[in-house]
């Protein structure tokens, strides 16, 4: 209904003028179209006019042209010309002998150059006797044959034998200059006519589409009139349309639509009434679902809710004539809310529910404390999800009583939801308290750890440092001693000093590892940087350094360096240190084959690439290999040797000088370890790496 | 008898190359006429000047200056041409008037104080006209002799005439019979001028009356003597005639009768 009352007076207001616009923009188009087309005809008409009185000016002079051209006298020709010119399309006149060349001509004011003194014709043109016309620009040419008529001197002196016929012949050309151009009075008029067609067409559609818009607007009013009168109510209003037209049908359809109108109206009338107590009394459902889910929203415990209250609503919403609130705590029921009409306690325990959510029974009201004899009881079960119950619901009706499902619906879902609610918080509650002391005791063992890792890691690098004293002594003096610094040894001498010097070396660089990842470890790794103008030269030399560990293997260390400077700032012993850890590793498990170092750049990182074709390594291994003391095959690494802190030390220290280290390897076929550092590092001891 | 016996004898005689050619053009009318009379007699064949082949050692007779520019032949004898032959190694029996006979007829004319009468002459009719403008001044009448040289000069002179009739102060005009100096074309810008400023137009044949010229003494063709004797030159004179154009006389308006003491005969075409 409301959408109606927004659209009939539009439509009312609208529909006539809608009507007059269609039919007068066609009028408008008519007129548009008429005056196009009497522009256009009236132009077409003025210049084929001027074309064909251009022919018979033309003509004219023609014929005046004989006896100039025989003569050569042009005393004949200036009044035709004087004549011509008088007409102002006309710019110019000339007449020219047979062979093309110019004898007489007049000329408009600044036209001057408008003749030219050869007419340059097709041959063609020459051979008819028609009107040649030749367009250019808004000048347009037109040339006639001269022709005259020659009689045969003595037959005209001496008499013919038979009628005295002229010969014609051809004595020269006729031109005259047209100005194609419309003048402004012709453009005045063929404007003006148009306009003035275009105008009365257009007037004319307009008279015609006000005639039709009343004719057709007619019983379209009626129709409207019905309508309102409809719209304000008064069912009893027809409409007046006699005709067989649309109209006719239209009206005659809407008599029949008031008609079952009135009689729906009344239905609805009473319907209306039945709906509004319905409604009243789910509004009355849903405010008290909503005071009820007001009342459970806020409390955490089953202590805070006030049931009694919550009670009494349910009861007043669901038409009740009894109810019990059972909240399950540990596979115990306890009451919440007993109470009937008759303000007694009823008396019912909570049932089982296999598989359902509620069940209805038909018992014995006075059975169960109540006033009445047939009870029917619908147990609700209060549950959030289907395998754990919050309690139950259970309201009595009598047997006749209709159940509010709907609002029970509500009801049920709030009270099971406050239910697991309060459950959940008293469980989070415990749980919250357990989850703290455990975090007290973790705290406790983690400081002792932390404390322990501080020990060792000192403990390590004081001893490492006391031990390097020592092993110095002994690679010192075992080495001079080899060397015969103080005196004569024989052979068998010299190999145990070799082999003393050897494993003191190996001991040495073994506490030096342990003392790097001590500092690492304790933090106090310092990092010294400084510029290199080209580091390929740094690079070179730790390989060469590196060449005397394959002394015992089939090959030498290959290297490729770019063929440009690379300027560098970076830490160079850490740099020399991870490549001679990769190196060693690489040479250690490559017994035959090759082993190769190229240095790259890119962008802003430097590459250093150590590829080998030695044993390779599982990809299940690659993150254990820069574990610290991990050694992923004892076999090789017994035959190898190592602590298993190499690799873990070149990470860290690739770290600190702004990079990793990251390994690809095929077993049995070979390893690429690829140091990727910062070229230049910026701030000396800072966390330069930066994610590639 | 005799004479049609001796007429084929001679005819015998002359045939095969002795015959005279008698060379003119198809459809003059007057020329028909004279050949007519003159196939009369023996010894001349007709040769129309279309067909016509050159041959210098015959004897030939031209009508016509058509004909007689054609004829190169100097055995030729030129007739229906006045004045000079219009090859000068050509004969000539000139078809023109005698020269008091225009006289006679200009000496009709009212002329006004001062005024002439034009002779338009060519170089070839110029002694002609010389001889008819002596004439006149015995009479006293006086005339004006232009000598034009071709057709255009002759339309440049009408020209001037027709613009400006009152400078030649001209009370008739007399047009000699030079056909190629003064064409049809000529003859009728001439009529033109007739009708327009009033000026009579004294033409050259009987013809040119009939299309509208005021008068003429024509003189034509007659021949004398039996059919055997003699030449054609011989044989032949002219009878002349006057002939008044009636209508063009009264729009001169010229009193009927003026003419009358010069027996003319009226055309009123």
């Amino acid at each position: 209904m409301k959408q109606h009352d927004a659209e009939i007076p539009e439509f009312k207001s609208r529909f006539a003028h809608r009507i007059f616009k269609i039919m007068a923009f066609t009028a408008l188009l008519s007129g548009l179209l008429t005056g196009f087309l009497s522009f256009y005809i009236s132009y077409r008409s003025a210049t084929t006019m001027r074309v064909n009185k251009g022919k018979e000016h033309l003509k004219y002079l023609a014929n005046n042209a004989e006896t100039p051209i025989v003569s050569r006298d042009n005393t004949f020709l200036e009044p035709v010309f004087s004549r011509l010119m008088q007409i102002n399309v006309i710019l110019g006149a000339a007449v020219y002998n047979l062979d093309g060349n110019l004898l007489f001509s007049k000329v408009g004011d600044g036209y001057e150059n408008l003749i030219t003194s050869k007419l340059n014709l097709q041959e063609e043109l020459k051979s008819d006797s028609k009107v040649y016309t030749i367009k250019s620009g808004d000048i347009l040419t037109l040339v006639y044959l001269v022709t005259g008529a020659k009689y045969d001197s003595e037959k005209v002196a001496y008499g013919s034998t038979s009628s005295l016929a002229p010969k014609t012949v051809k004595l020269g050309y006729a031109v005259l200059k047209l100005s194609t151009r419309l003048t402004g009075e012709e453009k005045k008029n063929i404007i003006g006519r148009a306009v003035a067609v275009g105008l009365t067409v257009f007037i004319l559609g307009i008279l015609f589409a006000l005639g039709a818009a009343s004719k057709i607007i007619r019983p379209v009013r009626e129709i409207i009139k019905g309508v309102d009168l409809l719209r304000n109510g008064k069912l009893e209003a027809r409409i007046k349309v006699k005709t067989d037209d649309e109209m006719g049908k239209i009206a005659d359809s809407f008599n029949r639509l008031a008609r079952n109108l009135s009689r729906r109206m009344a239905q609805l009338e009473n319907w209306k009434e039945v709906l509004q107590e319905k409604v009243d009394k789910s509004t009355e459902k849903i405010r008290l679902s909503r005071e009820i889910s007001n009342l459970l929203i806020s409390p955490l415990s089953l202590e805070e809710v006030k049931w009694r209250t919550i009670g009494q609503k349910i009861m007043q919403g669901s038409e009740a004539r009894g109810c019990i609130i059972f909240s399950r705590r540990d596979a115990q029921f306890e009451t919440l809310f007993n109470l009937s009409t008759a303000n007694k306690k009823i008396n019912l325990e909570p049932v089982k529910f296999k598989g359902k959510k509620s069940v209805e029974k038909i018992l014995d009201g006075s059975g169960i404390g109540l006033d009445f004899a047939e009870a029917r009881v619908s147990f609700q079960q209060l549950s959030v999800l289907d395998d754990q119950s919050q309690g139950q619901l259970i309201l009595v009706y009598k047997n006749n009583d209709e159940i509010p499902m709907d609002f029970l619906e509500q009801i049920i879902y709030a009270l099971s939801s406050a239910l697991g609610n309060i459950d959940s918080y008293r469980r989070m509650d415990q749980l919250t308290t357990t989850l703290e002391q455990r975090n007290i005791t973790l705290k406790k063992q983690k400081q002792q750890v932390e404390e322990a890792s501080r020990l060792k890691s000192e403990f390590f690098a004081n001893v490492s440092h006391e031990l390097k004293t020592p092993i110095n002594a002994i690679i010192g003096y075992s080495e001079m001693l080899a060397n015969e610094y103080y005196g004569k040894v024989n052979e068998e001498q010299t190999m145990s000093l070799k082999a003393i010097e050897s494993s003191g070396r190996n001991l040495l660089n073994l506490i030096n590892t342990i003392l790097d990842h001590s500092k690492i470890e304790s933090g106090k790794m310092p990092v010294y940087v400084k510029e290199f103008t080209d580091i390929r030269k740094q690079i070179r030399d730790t390989v060469e350094r590196n060449q005397s560990l394959t002394k015992e293997k089939p090959y030498d260390v290959k290297l490729e360096l770019p063929e440009f400077p690379v300027p560098c700032r970076t830490d160079n012993g850490k740099l020399q240190q991870i490549l001679t850890n990769l190196l060693s590793n690489a040479i250690k498990f490559t017994a035959e084959g090759q082993v190769k170092a190229i240095l790259k750049t890119q962008g802003k990182y430097l590459l250093l690439i150590i590829e080998d074709t030695g044993v390779g390594i599982k990809e299940k291994d690659f993150d254990k290999i820069f574990e610290e003391f991990k050694q992923i095959d004892g076999s090789s690494t017994r035959s190898a040797g190592g602590t298993g802190l190499g690799l873990s030390v070149s990470q860290q220290f690739a770290r600190l000088l702004g990079g990793t280290i990251e390994v690809e390897s095929e077993y049995g076929k070979g390893s690429r370890f690829t140091l990727k550092i910062l070229r230049n590092i910026k701030k000396p001891g800072s966390n330069q790496r930066e994610n590639a | 008898m005799i004479s049609i016996f001796s007429k084929i004898f001679i005819s015998f005689l002359l045939a095969g190359n002795s015959l005279i050619q008698v060379i003119y053009p198809q459809g003059v009318l007057e020329y028909e006429k004279l050949w007519q009379k003159l196939k009369k007699y023996p010894g001349y064949e007709r040769v129309l000047l279309k067909s016509y082949k050159p041959d210098p050692n015959k004897k030939s007779v031209t009508f016509g200056p058509e004909a007689a520019r054609k004829v190169k032949s100097d055995k030729n004898l030129e007739l229906f041409t006045a004045g000079a032959a219009i090859r000068s190694h050509h004969s000539i029996f000139p078809r023109q008037a005698a020269p008091k006979s225009w006289v006679r007829l200009f000496s009709k004319l009212k002329l006004a104080p001062g005024a002439v009468v034009l002779i338009l002459s060519s170089p070839r009719l110029k002694a002609y006209t010389a001889k008819i403008a002596a004439a006149s001044r015995l009479r006293g009448v006086k005339t004006r002799t232009v000598v034009l040289e071709n057709r255009t000069a002759s339309f440049k002179f009408l020209i001037k005439l027709y613009k400006n009739p009152r400078k030649f102060n001209c009370g008739g005009l007399f047009l000699a019979h030079d056909l190629q100096v003064f064409s049809a074309r000529i003859l009728g810008f001439a009529l033109k001028i007739q009708y327009s400023r009033g000026i009579p137009l004294f033409v050259r044949t009987k013809h040119e009356v009939f299309a509208g010229g005021f008068a003429t003494v024509e003189a034509d063709y007659a021949i004398s003597g039996k059919v055997q004797s003699g030449s054609l030159e011989q044989r032949l004179r002219l009878d002349e005639q006057v002939y008044i154009n009636s209508k063009t006389s009264r729009f001169l308006l010229f009193k009927e009768g003026s003419f009358k003491d010069l027996n003319p005969i009226k055309v009123s075409k």
